[in-house]
């Protein structure tokens, strides 16, 4: 089965500084591809390339087949490619479920003529999402509870799971996770693994995630990419990351 | 994690009471409906005067309150807007004679595509800045309004023929303007039960995250400033065939700042804030006058009218700042407080 994304010869500079040089990586389908490396590695600069946010220099990325590079950053969530954020990136004025349900923008047709009648479609869509959301979304996440609240109050933990939720909704095929662990106790990150393991399992979508934490990543991705100062230093298996002289050396920072 | 949940369920128990307050909710706004309905059966014709009035601003006020408080496009050339609407639809009466709905729907439109011309300038800027380049639509339309004297009848305006709506007159007209308002009020709580709402939203607190869900932010900002215009367009068409005049000197700056005041002093991104705020606002000046009117002379003001017109710029100035500083929620965040306080106890 030909990978579902696919880097080639990714180059990022800002200014004199490059950031990402030739990466080259892909991620299989159906499967968990974690990219790990120190801070300032680029790992989110990858991200938000393939979310188009950032404009290589050179290189493509190509998605099910298809460019990704032409197209605007609004127009890749169609295509089926949902992401959350290092810093959570939620929208505090709104309650859990508005923020949930904006995740199924893209897939949502209401226009500003249907939707300020709301009779019939636009009516309908919204009753559809809101009834797939709670029946799919909310209880697997553990979210029923709160879904009337403003975000803005919620702790930590809580937001990154809503954050998930949104992601999840419009059931995307490449879901990019950017650090789904950061500022969690290990409790915490052994839940976030499981419904990220779910996520694959049940749902058959395809994770590429973002961590510097290295023992969870690995006991949880098939695929492993290691980036050090915009390099791919290692790609493969967890077990031959984990032995791989140039990975050790750049986490324990040896010369 | 099961601790954190605990901590949030706790904090639903809320729930009941506020389906209570949804209840009491509908029932407000039913009551409020009928009450204006009823109006014209009692009121004298200043009351009926002022009502209308009220209404028309009302609908400007939700239209901006789209465009501010709800996308967070800071717009100081609302009143420009109300003046497309109101120059095309008078126009219409003028020289096609076509009924007054058709007239408002092409006022409307026009000024929803002025809207989006001048909303232009969102799209590469934000905040302050913003707000500088909608004056530029401020200033260049009402130029227009003053200068093409051919078509707009220059300082002197245009005269606008008068509507008798149902042979009722006044009541008539003042009925009208209270049905398009509460359509356009549903419409607008409507918008925000669906994507496009959530887009407006989305946009103004993180246009990175609303972009990764899809939201094109292009084009949700300049939906956001055409509809706030079309809205304008409305209130603009009612108010030229209301006062039967249509001249530059209604739609100045300082009347841009009149709305811009009503939606901070009523609350942004509230469709009730909208309507306190258009209210209070269009009845302040009046309220201000009755009282001054009672304390001025026993206080030695003889000349209460030329104390009057200062007075009201600093009471303007004075409440926006107020309520920026104590409270930015607006009229509608003090009655949170106080359904908060009855819901609590």
């Amino acid at each position: 089965m030909p990978p579902l994304l696919t880097i080639d010869r990714v180059s990022l500079a800002f200014g004199g500084v490059n950031a990402l040089t030739d990466v080259a990586a892909s991620v299989a389908d159906g499967d968990i591809t974690a990219i790990i490396g120190p801070n300032g590695a680029g790992k989110t600069s990858l991200f938000n390339i393939t979310s188009g946010f950032y404009k290589p220099a050179s290189g493509t990325v190509m998605f099910d087949g298809k460019d990704l590079l032409p197209l605007p950053a609004h127009a890749r969530p169609k295509l089926g490619i949902a992401r959350t954020f290092q810093n959570i990136a939620l929208f505090a004025g709104l309650s859990v479920l508005e923020n949930i349900k904006l995740g199924a923008h893209a897939q949502l047709k209401a226009n500003a003529g249907t939707a300020s009648l709301y009779l019939g479609p636009a009516a309908r869509e919204e009753r559809d999402v809101t009834a797939h959301i709670e029946n799919n979304i909310l209880g697997f996440l553990n979210l029923s509870e709160i879904r009337h609240r403003a975000v803005g109050g919620l702790p930590y933990g809580v937001q990154k799971r809503i954050e998930l939720a949104r992601a999840l909704v419009m059931q995307p095929r490449l879901l990019m996770l950017d650090e789904p662990f950061a500022g969690m106790n290990a409790n915490e990150r052994l839940q976030m693994a499981t419904y990220i393991r779910r996520c694959v399992t049940e749902s058959r979508t395809t994770v590429l995630l973002i961590d510097h934490n290295m023992e969870t990543v690995l006991g949880l991705s098939s695929h492993v990419v290691v980036l050090n100062f915009g390099k791919v230093i290692a790609a493969g298996t967890p077990d031959h990351v984990r032995t791989h002289s140039g990975v050790i050396d750049a986490y324990l920072g040896a010369a | 994690m099961a601790d954190s949940i605990d901590i949030a369920a706790g904090k639903t128990t809320q729930l009941v009471p506020g389906r209570q307050w949804a209840y009491w909710q509908v029932a407000g706004w039913i009551a409020l409906i009928i009450a204006l309905v009823a109006l014209p059966a009692t009121a004298s014709g200043y009351v009926l005067f002022m009502a209308t009035l009220v209404a028309i601003n009302v609908i400007a006020t939700v239209g901006l309150n789209i465009t501010v408080g709800y996308a967070g496009l800071l717009s100081i050339g609302h009143s420009a807007f109300i003046g497309v609407g109101a120059y095309a639809s008078a126009l219409m009466a003028i020289h096609l004679g076509t009924p007054l709905l058709l007239n408002v729907m092409v006022g409307s439109a026009a000024a929803f595509l002025v809207g989006l011309v001048f909303g232009a300038p969102s799209l590469r800027i934000k905040g302050v800045f913003l707000a500088i380049a909608t004056l530029a639509a401020q200033y260049s339309l009402y130029f227009v309004f003053q200068q093409w004297t051919p078509v707009t009848g220059g300082d002197r305006g245009l005269s606008v023929p008068q509507v008798d709506i149902l042979g009722m007159g006044d009541k008539g007209f003042y009925l009208l303007v209270v049905a398009v308002a509460v359509v356009l009020c549903i419409a607008s709580r409507n918008l925000f039960r669906t994507r496009i709402g959530r887009a407006f939203i989305a946009v103004r607190e993180r246009d990175y995250a609303a972009q990764v869900l899809g939201i094109d932010v292009v084009r949700t900002k300049l939906l956001a400033f055409g509809l706030g215009a079309a809205y304008a367009g409305v209130a603009g068409g009612l108010m030229g065939a209301f006062l039967r005049i249509v001249n530059p000197d209604q739609f100045t700056l300082l009347a841009s700042v009149f709305f811009l005041a009503a939606v901070v002093v009523g609350g942004q991104a509230s469709l009730l804030g909208s309507l306190l705020g258009a209210t209070f606002m269009t009845l302040m000046p009046e309220m201000l006058r009755a009282t001054m009117e009672v304390l001025g002379p026993p206080l030695g003001a003889t000349d209460v009218a030329g104390f009057l017109s200062p007075l009201r710029e600093v009471i303007f100035g004075a409440m926006i700042v107020g309520f920026l500083y104590f409270e930015p929620r607006g009229l509608a965040g003090l009655v949170e407080r106080v359904r908060a306080l009855a819901t609590r106890s």
